[in-house]
């Protein structure tokens, strides 16, 4: 039901476009120390290779590279500013109830509070478990698995002038806020919709509304809203009432769109720039000049006693975000080298510079983490398509291409095999009901020509076909078309290539603007890529139906418009199943019948490579914002 | 035997020539070519364009002989361990090989044939449309000129990278659009000259007496002005080349010219951009390959330019006479 | 001359008017592509599409957006408007503003170094043609016009940035160093050199070509060689009497090029990092957003278009003849 913005973890390296020269700066920096500090075994552990991808070694002792780069040791120090640097501003003004990317789930750690959140550890099993945040404990939950009940901590207050108590209305109005025709569009209500009783009805009505009306409008449609599955009886309580019940909901109350929302938020049209945002964290943004610069300060009405998951050691947070597209990548890489920047922001290690970050001397610096249950990128077929007489939609046709890919390419295009694993089924490791098996075998996963080629003659196409293909025209997505095409090639299939612009992946004439745009085959292939929402033993359902359920083909992100009733019927029973391993175990079958109907090509599941500046402390990765925690930072005196 | 007037007009067999030997006339050919020759530096500029031609055209036979496509990937034996490509003098690559482990030295080969086709083909497509241009309004005047003129002046004054961009951004990139781009932008160059000079010789005599013979329109612009005209629209097409292949280089470049897998000097050096430093051949060899080319062309331009120009004569006496005796 | 520049200001609306109606109609030409698709986030459902639509005017039939488009274009104060950028909502004109001096400052500076470089090298070869100094010169001409700017580019950062950086010479900043020249003139010029270089070079190397070519005809006139019987020193020659008669052609040219850096040096932006206007077009095309394409766009063409009148008024000014045409 939902996708994250793989805006960041999706440029991996190599991006398009002009000045990505300054790889040359940045790695013969690194290349002269790496070259003077001789051989070595990478200390990171990717050596360790499959591992890492095998959820049951994260918790492992011997795996020490999740904490290598964590530089804990030694007290807190208070003070300093943090420079986070990158190349994309937030694209919904952070606004907690419309902010869809990674990077801006990271910088709402710092100024949002959820009824419940991910505590920042070096243990992936802690760090995917949602804990009490804004909430005194973890809910209460009635015998039906129906009612969650939750009661609010004392002391959390607002930064408004004086500070006001944070209220459970204020938790009301964030949820009920989502649902706003300005802001729906950018976050995801779908969540609330299918999990909270009474909230479509409103939230179907909410989003129809005028998007040109007054705030006063909107705050009549919020202040006057009955929804039956969110009631608070008093101050410090909420208590959601469910549909049916659902494994998740606390993961789905945890994601920052059910952050709190003050009464204030409703005295203004949304994402306007300027308008002020409020902060019931350790920090609140003082400043946004839009397109160039977030800073972030102290919040003096936050105290440390009311959070167990935040920290407020920096006394700024400064967030630049306006360097040259292409080169940022590399141009953040060597600021960080040189310490003149500590955090990267959107860009992750140039695949490039990655070896010589592999050295002893860098190697502290340098994380390699996961984000299980990753799928990036995949070949989607448009099964609707009429082009080579309607093969597409022809199962055999489908069956014979999943052995045309030469995966273990597409892993050295992202980097190599030590942050790449090819992937053969809709469910990566690390996410729910993922239970390894692969109906397409090839010889270590680089494809099998023969087999693809004979099976496309027995699927009535001796002959071959031709595909279209629409690729981003940014980052490793001209080099995975090309390999694709390669790997076609060989199995008789032509790809003909059309370019389209990065911007969001949705438009561009991948996402149909209708019902029935597929049919008019503009592309028969494409290669999105897919990040869950959250990780966990509890995350099926962020990856799976979005891709794969058919009612949400159009305009969702089911982008090749693949509907099996059959799959739809499991995916229902995995979200109302009341265990997680009845869950899992749903899961695991939609998964099965997926691969079954081949609608699409998995290529692999990676680790995302981050680097810090020395002078970083405290480095915990959360996979929740696919990053550093920046609340739990501080940095040397 | 009667003789008739063709016989009596038949020039006088060369026996029947007079014995002295006088200065033998030189058509204006002759003389660029006689200039041309003395000029090493033409001369090497012709070499080098030949070469690139000869590389452009043997580029299939380069493909056989090494056994690399251009556009095959190879990733697998034409990487290293982390995706970077691997250093000239690795078994069976001279040049090297790119991100996806394709051979560079194919790769140039084939990209020679990109820029090319596309400095030649936009140039001449931009020089028939321009010359035509000019030539009709330089000829008519009056409504036809005025509305040609400002169509020109209003295409010059197009930010035209920037509109290269959109077009490119609309349409998708592929060669003929390339070409087509190119071409758009350089045409106005060629008709703003060509109307001057079609301005300036319609009013000479050798117009007015051909319009009294009774020819028609077009019979003079093309027949009796366009000859006069071809020394300057050469030397203008000649040059109009690098500028063709400089332009095609930088679109590519931006990800918005010659698309993938097609090899082109510029987005190979696109392509280089990821891998930089680490792998300086990736980059080195395309940027040699282009400037060569386009410094070739250029020199070649200035040459021609030089030798067609009359005056420059006075520049040439200069040097012969400071010679030895 | 009044009339004379009526008609060009006339004709600069139109080719605006042109300029923009292209944009527009290439915008919404191209099939498949949704702007709401582009502005929603991912868990859009047709609701929510269809409430892009209504905020943003997109399901308004094309020409009525392209008419409400063209009358807030109409330039009274308070009326103007540009629109708001799709992606943050900033009013374009405030994204104008905060990029344009960035070009401003890269064609100030840019556009001194190539007249004085330009003129210089042209004048120095012009008066010795054929010595080694012309030869200098003319090596320099041809490097500059063969080699495209981001090669120039990337070639000026890897060699004077990087390798004397390495060496322990951090003489020159990295790329996307840029301070405004209100919070400090000296970095803001430090920051500035090397894109200077770039832009400055290839231009000086056409200006002085086309200096040294215009001067060599200047100096083959009677009037200089009466004034060098006349007895005056053959630098008054040069510096008083033919390089003003011969700079006219320079004054022409570098109008455009200054018209065309203001508008937004789009290859060298993004070498080196600039956040100018032509960085925020490049990026705002790839995101459809739509307003800020046209705004950008329009203000290139409008410095374009500007600096052809300007230029052809002074021209008017100083060669009557080209009014009456």
């Amino acid at each position: 039901m939902s996708v994250r913005n793989l805006q960041r973890r999706d440029e991996v390296g190599a991006s398009r476009g002009v000045a990505k020269w300054m790889s040359i700066l940045a790695f013969a920096a690194m290349a002269i120390v790496a070259c003077g500090s001789g051989t070595s075994t990478p200390s990171s552990g990717a050596a360790q290779g499959n591992d890492l991808f095998n959820p049951s070694n994260f918790n492992t002792a011997n795996i020490s590279w999740l904490s290598a780069n964590q530089n804990a040791s030694g007290s807190p120090v208070m003070g300093g500013t943090l420079q986070i640097e990158g190349s994309t501003d937030l694209s919904a003004a952070a606004d907690p109830q419309a902010e869809y990317e990674t990077i801006g789930f990271t910088l709402e750690r710092a100024y949002t509070r959820q009824l419940l959140s991910y505590p920042a550890s070096t243990n992936l099993t802690k760090a995917e478990t949602a804990v009490p945040d804004a909430a005194a404990s973890m809910p209460t939950v009635s015998a039906d698995g129906l009612t969650y009940t939750f009661t609010l901590r004392p002391g959390l207050m607002w930064n408004t002038n004086p500070p006001r108590a944070v209220t459970s209305r204020d938790f009301k109005r964030g949820v009920l806020r989502n649902c706003d025709p300005t802001l729906a569009p950018n976050g995801n209500p779908g969540y609330y919709i299918a999990t909270i009783a009474g909230f479509r009805a409103f939230c179907t009505a909410f989003e129809a509304a005028n998007p040109g009306e007054s705030p006063a409008a909107r705050a009549a449609t919020i202040n006057n809203a009955n929804v039956s599955g969110i009631q608070t009886p008093n101050d410090t309580t909420i208590v959601f009432t469910l549909t049916q019940p659902a494994t998740d909901f606390n993961n789905i109350i945890a994601l920052p769109f059910a952050s709190a929302a003050p009464a204030e938020y409703l005295t203004y049209t949304p994402l306007a720039p300027g308008n002020i945002l409020y902060s019931d964290g350790p920090y609140a943004i003082t400043t946004y000049n839009v397109g160039h610069q977030i800073i972030l300060t102290r919040n003096a009405s936050w105290a440390q006693s009311t959070d167990p998951l935040r920290h407020q050691y920096v006394n700024e947070i400064d967030v630049k975000v306006d360097l040259a597209g292409s080169a940022a990548a590399t141009q953040v890489q060597q600021d960080l080298s040189a310490g003149t920047a500590d955090l990267e922001w959107n860009t992750n290690v140039p695949p490039a510079d990655i070896r010589g970050l592999e050295s002893p001397s860098w190697s502290r610096q340098l994380g390699v983490f996961p984000a299980p249950g990753t799928t990036n990128p995949y070949l989607v077929f448009n099964v609707q398509s009429p082009n080579s007489s309607g093969a597409l939609g022809n199962i055999k046709v489908r069956q014979a291409l999943e052995y045309a890919i030469d995966k273990v390419a597409i892993n050295k295009i992202y980097g190599g095999a030590s942050l790449n694993e090819p992937l053969n089924q809709v469910i990566a490791p690390g996410a729910e009901g993922y239970v390894p098996f692969n109906d397409y075998p090839t010889s270590g996963n680089q494809g099998d020509p023969a087999k693809c080629k004979s099976l496309l003659k027995a699927a009535g196409y001796p002959n071959g076909i031709t595909l279209k293909d629409y690729y981003r025209n940014s980052g490793n997505h001209p080099a995975v078309f090309q390999e694709v095409q390669s790997d076609f090639a060989k199995c008789g299939v032509t790809v003909v290539g059309t370019p389209i612009a990065t911007g969001y992946y949705g438009s561009s004439g991948i996402g149909v603007t209708t019902p029935n745009g597929l049919k008019a085959g503009h592309w028969d292939i494409t290669e999105p890529g897919w990040v869950p929402d959250w990780f966990g033993p509890t995350n099926g359902r962020a990856t799976l139906p979005d891709i794969f359920d058919g009612a949400l083909s159009f305009p969702g992100s089911d982008w090749g418009g693949y509907d099996n009733p059959a799959v739809d019927a499991l995916v229902a029973q995995a979200e109302s199943a009341t265990t997680i391993s009845a869950a899992a175990a749903l899961w695991h079958q939609a998964d099965l019948q997926v691969m079954k109907d081949a609608p699409f090509i998995p290529f692999e599941t990676s680790l995302t490579p981050l680097f810090r500046s020395a002078r970083v402390h405290n480095a915990v990765f959360i996979p929740f914002s696919e990053y550093y925690d920046i609340t739990q930072v501080w940095l040397s005196a | 035997m009667t003789l008739s007037a063709v016989d009596v007009a038949r020039p006088p067999a060369p026996s029947e020539e007079p014995a002295v030997k006088g200065i033998e006339g030189r058509t204006p050919l002759q003389l660029v070519v006689a200039r041309l020759r003395t000029d090493r530096v033409a001369l090497a500029s012709v070499v080098v364009i030949l070469l690139i031609v000869a590389l452009a055209i043997a580029a299939p036979l380069i493909a056989a002989i090494t056994g690399h496509g251009p556009s095959q990937t190879n990733v697998d034996s034409g990487t290293d361990a982390n995706g970077q490509p691997l250093p000239p003098g690795t078994a069976g690559y001279l040049l090297g090989t790119d991100n996806l482990g394709r051979d560079i030295l194919v790769r140039i080969a084939f990209g020679a044939r990109i820029s090319l086709l596309v400095g030649v083909l936009a140039t001449a497509i931009a020089t028939i449309v321009g010359v035509v241009v000019g030539l009709f309004a330089g000829y008519f005047g009056g409504w036809l000129d005025t509305l040609l003129a400002r169509l020109m002046d209003v295409v010059l004054s197009f930010p035209y990278v920037l509109f290269a961009i959109v077009l490119v951004s609309v349409f998708g990139s592929s060669l003929p659009l390339t070409i087509l781009v190119i071409a758009f932008f350089s045409f106005a160059a060629i008709g703003r000259i060509v109307r001057g000079q079609a301005l300036s010789q319609r009013e000479k005599e050798y117009v007015e007496a051909s319009h009294s013979l009774g020819a028609g329109n077009l019979r003079i612009m093309f027949v009796d002005i366009l000859p006069n005209l071809v020394a300057p629209v050469i030397v203008l097409a000649t040059l109009l080349i690098p500028a063709a292949i400089i332009f095609e280089a930088t679109l590519s470049f931006l990800g918005l010219g010659v698309q993938p897998p097609t090899p082109s000097w510029g987005n190979m050096l696109s392509d280089a951009e990821g891998v930089g430093f680490q792998a300086w051949w990736f980059y080195i060899f395309p940027m040699l390959f282009l400037l060569a080319t386009t410094l070739a062309f250029n020199l070649l331009g200035d040459a021609v330019r030089d030798a067609l120009d009359p005056r420059t004569e006075r520049l040439f006496a200069g040097r012969r006479k400071n010679k030895p005796a | 001359m009044i009339r004379f520049l009526i008609r060009r200001v006339m004709l600069g609306l139109i080719t605006l008017w042109v300029i923009i109606t292209l944009v527009f109609v290439l915008y919404y030409a191209r099939p498949g592509v949704d702007p709401a698709r582009e502005l929603a986030g991912r868990a859009v459902t047709p609701a929510l599409l269809a409430n892009i639509n209504k905020e943003y005017g997109f399901d308004q039939p094309v020409i009525v957006q392209y008419w409400h488009y063209l009358e807030r274009l109409v330039p009274i104060p308070g009326h103007f408007n540009l629109g708001t950028s799709n992606t943050n909502r900033l009013p374009v004109t405030t994204i104008i503003a905060q990029a344009a001096p960035v070009d401003i400052s890269l064609a100030a500076g840019a556009a001194i170094l190539w007249t004085v470089l330009g003129i210089s090298v042209g004048v120095l070869a012009a008066r010795r043609p054929r010595s080694l100094l012309d030869r200098g010169a003319t090596v320099f001409v041809l490097t500059g016009v063969s080699m495209p700017v981001f090669i120039l580019g990337l070639l000026l950062l890897y060699v004077l940035y990087y390798q004397l950086t390495i060496h322990g010479f951090a003489i020159f900043p990295k790329p996307g160093s840029w301070t405004p020249i209100t919070t400090n003139p000296l970095e803001w010029a430090h920051d500035l050199i090397l894109p200077w270089i770039t832009v400055a070079l290839v231009v000086a190397a056409t200006y002085s070509r086309l200096t040294r070519s215009s001067l060599l005809e200047t100096l083959g006139e009677d009037y200089i060689r009466t004034a060098r019987a006349k007895g005056l020193s053959e630098r008054r020659v040069v510096y008083r009497h033919a390089l003003r008669s011969s700079l006219t052609p320079i004054v022409t040219q570098f109008g455009i090029d200054l018209a065309g850096v203001l508008g937004g040096a789009i290859v060298t932006e993004s070498i080196f990092g600039l956040p100018g206007l032509g960085l925020a077009v490049v990026q705002a095309i790839q995101v459809q957003n739509l307003p800020v394409v046209i705004g950008i766009v329009l203000v290139a063409a409008f410095f374009v278009v500007a600096a052809n009148i300007i230029v052809d008024a002074l021209y008017a000014v100083l060669d009557p003849r080209v009014r009456v045409s």
